[in-house]
């Protein structure tokens, strides 16, 4: 095993997943700029949700944050480009991490992805080939590199699609087809295939197609006999949620890397360039507790909800990092019930009247962001001379298509809340019984 | 080269499906939720004539209120009342719109068809009425486009509220203000006021009329047909769903102005209520009319939710779309919650201001009722109906 992945590959299959890569988040960065998502979900707000750990992360006035991304760009073109490929691809890590510890309230599985891969690449000489780092210094140049480099980086896009079949394996997904009947009932107006999404058997047939294209796929792009008609299916599957959710890069990502599960040498056949002389190449030492620590970690760290009690889709409790991907619809209305602590005069704050809108809607469905809202609350609450105040949170939330229920103890006083590894007390149990099933007419 | 094909393939299957695009030639949708007929007789039963409506009780308010300022002494208090009476008119439809600024009378930067004429006919909370005794002392409001200089707190049902229904000769400017620093306001005596009053509630009834005609013939002259057609190549909507995404946005005044400024800003609920209750704070400070504006705010967002009015033929409406998606039960409850809001804030005794002095606890509990329908907006009906919350932005999900 050890000697396998230490014996050198065709460097080709990891050029090619540095090129992909760098155009990719260079287009995404782009589209990110020209789409104004800078100035809504950067310059617009006046808070910022923090994330534990990382409450030093400041959001810079706005000339900086188009500089940032506008160097993100740039950065990625130097990537795909194998240009001072070390140097562009540590700065990217950095500053794309950076921009996602912004806001919370941002947070997307895919951005994610992103800064794992972006981190895990900056260990790895994906500029040994290809690249115009090569071609500036010949003596860098490699057409070979260690199969274990090749194997990490299969195994952090393994690790997404394995990790969203398991958050699949629940009931609303698995039997009662939510919450792709409520996505997909409202997607009838999509040309040719627009008229079927309102069948049951639809979103049944989906649900149950994506929990199995989700948990086979790796091994089917892995096997070569079953290689292209896994990579069509790819395309098919990506194609079909790009063209059916509001889900950005995601499909294109999963699109454009997925040939990493092919043979190492797929570039070159592709581009019919001719073959190095890998057995002439030595077998390199490699990182290996680093490496297998890594891969412990993130096998197992997406799996940590099960630790704790409840429905994770409902408490959140292991939500983030851990591809639970589009299995959720949840809807809110939180209100925030201050008291003064010196006086008992009590108000009522609509969360609109400082968050925006897109800020206020992913708060009400994640505990721990309503308790930072109330810790906002009581903050701005001080400051503008009220005293010490206790915020409560009447938090109404709907978990795909249930009736509305209280996500948190409204008894609770949320500003003296922090957050912690352990259960949240205060988060209230979810709502029994099946999602909304009965549809009309199908 | 199979596989490069391949990827080709993939990524212009996956930009050739763009969703914001259904190329005109989809069929309606065939769930029982079809979202193009529900915006589409929405459009033609609900809001155009709510609008049709109002720019009938536009120009009644403006006949009176020309008569008003023509008046001689003998029937100026008659003529003064009859106006009064038109402005309530007026603004019973108008509050019952609020909730349907959809399209002409929307923000213009905010609403897809939007020309910002709601606000040039009704911008509350944003009033000012010293801004418009500043304007009764200067004399220049005969030229109606004059009006076009002037922020709307200046005109509209506002200023005519003011100027129909103030008492007596005093202005609304501190004394360090214009027009009182300057002695101009002295200068007019109480009989020239009255006067000015009257010419100015004639020229701004002329101008809230033509408003209302101009929204009336948008909506005619092209917003319905595009809400009709919306999902369509021509129209202004990309989708179906996200013109019943605009109705819906419409829809949050409810939440945002009934609920939070009509009504937890006066009952001391809002922190920014500085007493127990402000009723100072509270809509109508004039003509007393912020409970009846309530319950019009309700009605208007039942006839949104049902499909039509109490009393005509049953259209399909927002109930129908959640019926049809198996949450029939929160249809029955969402309607059942707006008539409780609506009998609640009907029970107060005599004006929201001597309600709020009486039985503070009575118009918290028309908060309650209100908070109650909009908290089922923000949650199960969003999610059944997968709407978009209004200015929730355009971004990736995953």
């Amino acid at each position: 095993m050890t000697e396998r992945l230490r014996a050198p590959v065709d460097a080709a299959a990891l050029a090619a997943f540095r090129i992909l890569f760098g155009l990719l988040m260079c287009a995404g960065t782009l589209r990110f700029l020209l789409s104004g998502w800078v100035a809504e979900q950067y310059v617009r707000p006046a808070h910022f949700f923090k994330y534990p750990g990382f409450e030093w992360v400041v959001v810079p006035p706005e000339p900086a944050l188009y500089a940032l991304f506008g160097a993100l760009a740039v950065l990625a073109l130097m990537v795909a480009l194998g240009l001072f490929y070390r140097v562009a691809i540590v700065l990217f890590c950095l500053g794309f991490s950076y921009v996602q510890l912004m806001d919370a309230t941002n947070y997307l599985n895919h951005y994610y992805f992103i800064a794992l891969v972006s981190f895990v690449m900056c260990f790895l000489p994906l500029h040994a080939t290809w690249s115009l780092d090569a071609r500036r210094r010949p003596g860098m140049a490699r057409p070979t590199l260690p199969a274990w480099m090749l194997w990490l980086l299969r195994f952090q896009v393994a690790t997404v699609y394995f990790h969203a079949a398991l958050a699949k394996a629940q009931p609303d997904w698995l039997l009662h087809a939510q919450p792709l009947r409520l996505w997909l009932a409202a997607r009838t107006d999509l040309p040719v295939i627009g008229p079927w999404l309102d069948e049951t058997w639809v979103a049944y047939a989906m649900s149950w197609a994506g929990f199995l294209y989700d948990l086979t796929i790796v091994g089917f792009l892995l096997w070569r006999r079953t290689r292209v008609f896994a990579y069509v299916t790819v395309l098919v599957f990506h194609g079909l949620t790009h063209a059916l959710f509001d889900i950005g890069m995601f499909p294109f990502i999963m699109v454009t890397l997925t040939p990493v599960f092919f043979a190492p040498d797929w570039p070159r056949r592709l581009l019919r360039r001719p073959a190095p002389v890998i057995a002439a190449a030595p077998a390199a030492r490699w990182p290996a507790v680093a490496v297998t620590v890594w891969c412990v970690f993130h096998a197992l760290f997406p799996l940590r909800h099960f630790a704790w009690p409840g429905d994770v889709l409902w408490n959140e409790e292991g939500m983030r990092w851990s591809w639970k991907v589009m299995v959720r619809e949840k809807s809110g209305s939180v209100t925030f019930h201050v008291r003064s602590r010196e006086t008992g005069r009590a108000w009522q704050v609509n969360p609109l009247r400082f968050l925006q809108w897109r800020q206020a809607s992913e708060m009400a469905g994640q505990p721990d962001l309503i308790a930072q809202a109330a810790r906002m609350v009581a903050g701005d609450f001080r400051a503008r001379g009220f005293g010490d105040v206790e915020v409560r949170a009447e938090a109404w939330v709907s978990l795909n298509g249930r009736a509305p229920a209280l996500l948190v103890d409204p008894d609770v006083d949320l500003s003296r809340v922090e957050w912690t590894w352990a259960p949240a007390a205060w988060i209230r149990p979810g709502p029994e019984g099946p999602p909304l099933a009965a549809m009309a007419g199908r | 080269m199979r596989a490069l094909r391949l990827v080709a393939i993939g990524l212009g299957l996956a930009m050739g499906c763009d969703d914001g695009d259904d190329g005109g030639s989809a069929p309606p949708a065939d769930d029982g939720v079809d979202r193009r007929a529900i915006v589409a007789s929405l459009g033609e039963h609900v809001i155009l004539p709510t609008y049709e409506r109002f720019a009938q009780a536009a120009t009644a308010l403006r006949d009176a209120a020309q008569a008003h300022a023509t008046a001689g002494p003998a029937d100026a208090a008659a003529k003064r009342a009859a106006a009064q009476a038109a402005w309530r008119a007026a603004m019973a439809v108008w509050q019952e719109a609020e909730v349907m600024k959809v399209g002409p009378a929307g923000m213009a930067d905010m609403t897809v068809g939007g020309q910002s004429l709601g606000d040039e006919v009704y911008s509350w909370p944003n009033v000012n009425p010293c801004r418009v005794d500043q304007e009764i002392a200067a004399g220049r409001f005969s030229d109606p486009a004059h009006f076009e200089t002037l922020f709307p707190n200046a005109y509209g049902l506002d200023a005519l509220e003011y100027v129909l229904f103030v008492e007596g000769a005093d202005n609304a400017c501190a004394p360090q203000q214009a027009p009182n620093n300057n002695g101009a306001w002295a200068a007019l005596g109480a009989d020239e006021i009255a006067k000015r009053r009257a010419d100015y509630a004639a020229v701004v009834a002329g101008q809230v009329a033509r408003d209302a005609e101009a929204i009336v013939a948008a909506w005619r002259g092209g917003f319905l047909a595009s809400l009709q057609a919306a999902g369509t190549s021509g129209s202004a909507f990309p989708t179906a769903r996200a013109a019943l995404d605009e109705v819906f946005a419409a829809m949050f005044y409810v939440d945002l102005t009934t609920k939070d400024l009509k009504l937890a800003v006066p009952a001391g609920i809002a922190e920014t209520c500085g007493p127990e209750t402000c009723p100072d704070d509270a809509e109508s400070q004039f003509a007393h009319v912020s409970k009846e504006n309530i319950a019009a705010n309700m009605r208007g967002l039942r006839a949104v939710i049902v499909g039509n009015r109490p009393g005509e033929a049953a259209r399909p409406g927002f109930d129908d779309a959640l019926s049809a998606l198996g949450a029939g039960a929160l249809a029955t409850s969402l309607v059942a919650d707006i008539d409780a809001a609506i009998a609640a804030v009907e029970g107060l005794e005599g004006t929201l201001q001597q309600a709020l002095a009486s039985d503070p606890a009575k118009v918290r509990a028309v908060h309650a009722a209100v908070k109650k329908v909009t908290d089922v907006m923000k949650s199960q009906m969003v999610s059944v109906l997968a709407l978009t919350l209004p200015r929730e932005g355009a971004a990736d999900n995953d």
